[in-house]
């Protein structure tokens, strides 16, 4: 058999596999696997592709496959739907490429001091941002996000029933459900056709069963609505308000905990990660700093604390005997892995945008919003839904009035070198043939008019 | 005569004792954030809104509700470009990647080389521009790169079916416990058998996620030997066992060659056998999950496939499981025709969704 050197295994030489062994006092290497039963030895070689051995090899191989896909950066893409196209800060991959971020894993204050201070300073300025004193190392995504956070509630409270207002991403609903289903019981809230949460709904279904009402402002279409008689409602019944946000908004647009909500939670793929198939994804929980629920917290907390040295400042660990790290399952759900990586990203977007930036960002989106409403509104049998309300980074768009499904739509826009909006009417067939157009800061005037043309033609064929 | 260099190496060491220890890792002083904010500076700036548009759309959040208009300015701190990069590179100066030593890990968790041809591949914008919500038919190569995954993971494993949905190895041991109880809910067991057994020496994630499915939790101790104690499983097995969780070799690092007969024992009692097999480094191709009795294990990519770990995630924990299990993984799927792929709905008895969209490719495809 051809003896490999292999270039990413070190000593696979085989006088340097001989000398280890022999070191140890080995005569091959089976001797190391002797505690492996033979009936459990693998008797013949898996069956897997011949390697790529050479890194041009490798590379030519994954270009082609890479050369099957079609990206937004190629077209014109008005995807949203949870997941958007930005500008990323050229800093932003700069940083999360430096290999000192990239490859650390689990090191102490002593080693890793710079990870724990860009992830409290990520954790500091997502506070300054939502306006709340704790905020979360970051969870897998927004789902987990929205999921934890009505865990804590239902632990806080000792409550069983959650509410979760329906225009809800149904991904992070399906998130919801699985992770609750041993012990909590998921209720949805009404919408009214205006698009918001039916108030009068909400009260009908609050009781002193609710541990908390879990709504997403912007919601899942995009409206903004009025948070503070949501909460005055909740708060009556002695539940906690959880509200999702886009965090991208918010330069602008009032603080979750300005109107009273209790948990905040939402994503941050929007803070500098591009959307790489979904896998830019990271997750927030914030609340403020009240013993009892912070000690709800599943995840990680990274604090700040004086040092022995004086004007120095060191970073670590908070509560930590809230965790499965500590407990196993005892502690609150569990804790590992997850987007940490997506955290320092934000932080470093954070610090790039400040304030001026922030208030930039969300002025544009809804500004951009409002201009694309006016123009696909235009169009002949093409109908906004919620056509009243003010959106933030999407709006859903109805075609029933052309007579044509979103899906004939979407395919002719691809020719068009154009990706239309998310199709809703398997999720929301109430809304008939409709679809979630999502415009950002970087869909320029001339893109949204090229949408409006290419939309007139592809629905008047 | 030139002294030859070998004399200089010569001085590193006395009687075989090292010389020179003077490592040392970049302390910089760095202050807070906050404390380098400069009023009125700015590190980027956002696309102008066109004239037409501001004309157009004199005021957009006119019809907003008052309340909804966020009149405090967010204290974040006001940096230019170049103080925000030196500040964040000299915290990465103050983290010890593995790239930089041999990082040793901790407990069953050690870290691989991650190539560097795999980031650059992954940072492709054919990749990274990717919306998880385009139609199949733009996304072929990544269909493509998901597919193989699975087949790779199918012969590493010896099980039959694979989800990628999980965002880390404790998601994806959360992910195999709402199969088993999706799989409990279907055949009527769930209210009689509600205990899980694992050991001390397995992650805390096990345990936890048992926990967190609503199981109550038995933890064995080793015997002493070190190993899993046989003797304390067949005292925790009864008719409320719903699974064992194991890991293989434990974080003692020895290989619990009674393994098939744990499995053996929880089978005849009437449970599943789940392996969490985090890092499966030392035994690929030498000893597989379903030769040894499991139904269910997992893989964390970011372990055993050559992906970073970033500080903590993103990350995969890859699910992988046999044929009667196949019909709870996650939705959606991805199959295959030919040479088309397309995502399908999991079908009635699958989970859902548990992370958003799909996995973080970006880690999927830098393990092919």
């Amino acid at each position: 058999m051809k003896h490999i050197v292999y270039p990413y295994i070190p000593n696979s030489v085989p006088e340097v596999k001989a000398a280890m062994l022999a070191s140890i006092g080995a005569k091959s290497i089976e001797e190391l696997y002797a505690e492996i039963p033979a009936e459990l030895r693998m008797q013949k070689p898996m069956d897997l592709p011949e390697p790529l051995l050479s890194e041009h090899a490798l590379k030519r191989h994954v270009q082609s496959l890479l050369a099957r896909n079609r990206h937004c950066g190629e077209v014109l893409s008005f995807l949203g739907g949870g997941c958007y196209q930005h500008h990323v800060p050229a800093i932003c991959d700069e940083i999360n490429g430096r290999s000192e971020f990239l490859t650390a894993y689990a090191g102490e204050p002593y080693d890793d001091a710079g990870r724990f201070q860009s992830l409290f300073e990520y954790a500091s300025m997502m506070g300054e941002l939502l306006e709340m004193e704790v905020v979360s190392i970051p969870t897998f995504d927004g789902h987990q996000a929205a999921a934890t956070a009505v865990r804590m509630a239902g632990r806080h409270t000792g409550r069983k029933v959650v509410l979760v207002a329906e225009h809800v991403n149904p991904e992070k609903w399906s998130v919801m459900l699985n992770y609750c289903r041993s012990d909590l019981e998921l209720r949805q809230v009404q919408f009214t056709s205006e698009g918001v949460l039916d108030l009068d709904h909400l009260r009908s279904v609050l009781d002193d069963q609710v541990a908390c009402l879990f709504v997403d402002n912007p919601s899942y279409l995009g409206v903004l609505q009025d948070g503070a008689a949501i909460a005055a409602a909740v708060h009556a019944c002695g539940a906690l308000l959880v509200v999702g946000v886009d965090p991208s908004c918010l330069g602008a647009i009032a603080s979750p905990a300005s109107y009273g909500a209790d948990i905040v939670c939402g994503d941050i793929q929007s803070l500098g990660m591009h959307m790489s198939f979904g896998g830019g994804h990271g997750g927030f929980i914030a609340t403020h700093d009240d013993e009892a629920l912070v000690m709800q917290y599943p995840s990680r907390l990274f604090g700040i604390a004086p040092t022995s040295v004086a004007g120095e400042y060191g970073f670590g660990d908070v509560a930590y005997s809230r965790t499965s790290f500590d407990k196993r399952e005892n502690g609150n759900e569990f804790v590992g892995t997850a987007a940490a990586l997506w955290g320092i990203t934000a932080g470093v977007y954070l610090a790039l945008m400040g304030p001026a930036g922030m208030r930039d960002l969300a002025h544009s989106i809804i500004t951009r919003n409002a201009y694309a409403k006016k123009l696909l509104g235009a169009l002949p049998g093409v109908q906004i839904v919620h056509a009243t309300q003010t959106h933030f980074k999407e709006f859903a768009v109805n075609f029933d009035g052309t007579r044509k499904s979103v899906t004939e739509i979407n395919r002719a826009l691809r020719g068009h070198g154009i990706f239309g909006g998310h199709d809703l009417s398997h999720a929301f067939p109430g809304l008939g043939q409709s679809a979630l157009y999502s415009f950002t800061e970087i869909h320029t005037q001339e893109d949204i008019q090229a949408l409006s043309q290419a939309l007139a033609e592809v629905t008047q064929k | 005569m030139k002294k030859p260099i070998q004399d200089i190496s010569a001085g590193r060491f006395t009687n075989g004792r090292a010389n020179l220890r003077r490592y040392h890792q970049a302390k910089w002083d760095e202050p807070v954030l906050f404390e380098l904010s400069q009023p009125g500076e700015r590190g980027i700036l956002v696309p102008e809104l066109e004239s037409a548009i501001v004309q157009a759309i004199p005021d957009a959040m006119a019809a907003l509700p008052a309340g909804m208009r966020r009149n405090t300015p967010p204290a974040l701190p006001q940096m230019s470009q170049n103080r925000v990069l030196r500040h964040y590179l000299r915290l990465s100066q103050q983290t010890l990647g593995a790239d930089l030593n041999v990082d040793v890990g901790q407990g069953t968790c050690t870290m691989k080389y991650n190539p560097k041809v795999n980031e650059q591949l992954g940072r492709d914008p054919r990749m990274s521009e990717l919306h998880p919500l385009q139609d199949a038919e733009t996304v072929q190569g990544m269909l493509h790169v998901y597919h193989q995954v699975h087949l790779l993971l199918m012969q590493v494993s010896g099980m039959d079916a694979v989800s990628l949905q999980g965002r880390s190895g404790s998601q994806a041991i959360y992910g195999n416990f709402a199969v088993l109880r999706a799989w409990q809910e279907a055949n009527g067991t769930l209210d009689t058998r509600d205990e899980v057994i694992t050991t001390i020496f397995s992650h805390p994630s096990d345990a936890a996620c048992a926990k967190l499915l609503g199981y109550k939790v038995i933890t064995l101790y080793p015997d002493a030997d070190g190993y899993p104690d046989l003797d304390a499983l067949r005292a925790a097995l009864s008719k409320r066992t719903a699974a064992l969780i194991i890991t293989n070799p434990e974080d003692t690092g020895i290989f619990n060659s009674k393994i098939a007969e744990f499995t053996r024992l929880v089978r005849e009692a009437g449970g599943l056998n789940i392996y969490d097999q985090a890092n499966a480094n030392g035994l690929l191709g030498i000893t597989r999950a379903r030769e040894a009795g499991f139904d269910m294990c997992h893989f964390n990519l970011h372990k055993t496939f050559a992906t970073p770990h970033a500080c903590g995630g993103p990350a995969v924990g890859a699910m992988c499981v046999t044929r009667k299990l196949e019909r709870f993984l996650p939705s959606p799927r991805v199959v295959v025709d030919g040479d088309r792929y397309s995502i399908v709905d999991g079908g009635p008895d699958s989970i859902g969704k548990i992370s958003k969209v799909d996995p973080r490719v970006k880690t999927i495809l830098q393990s092919v």
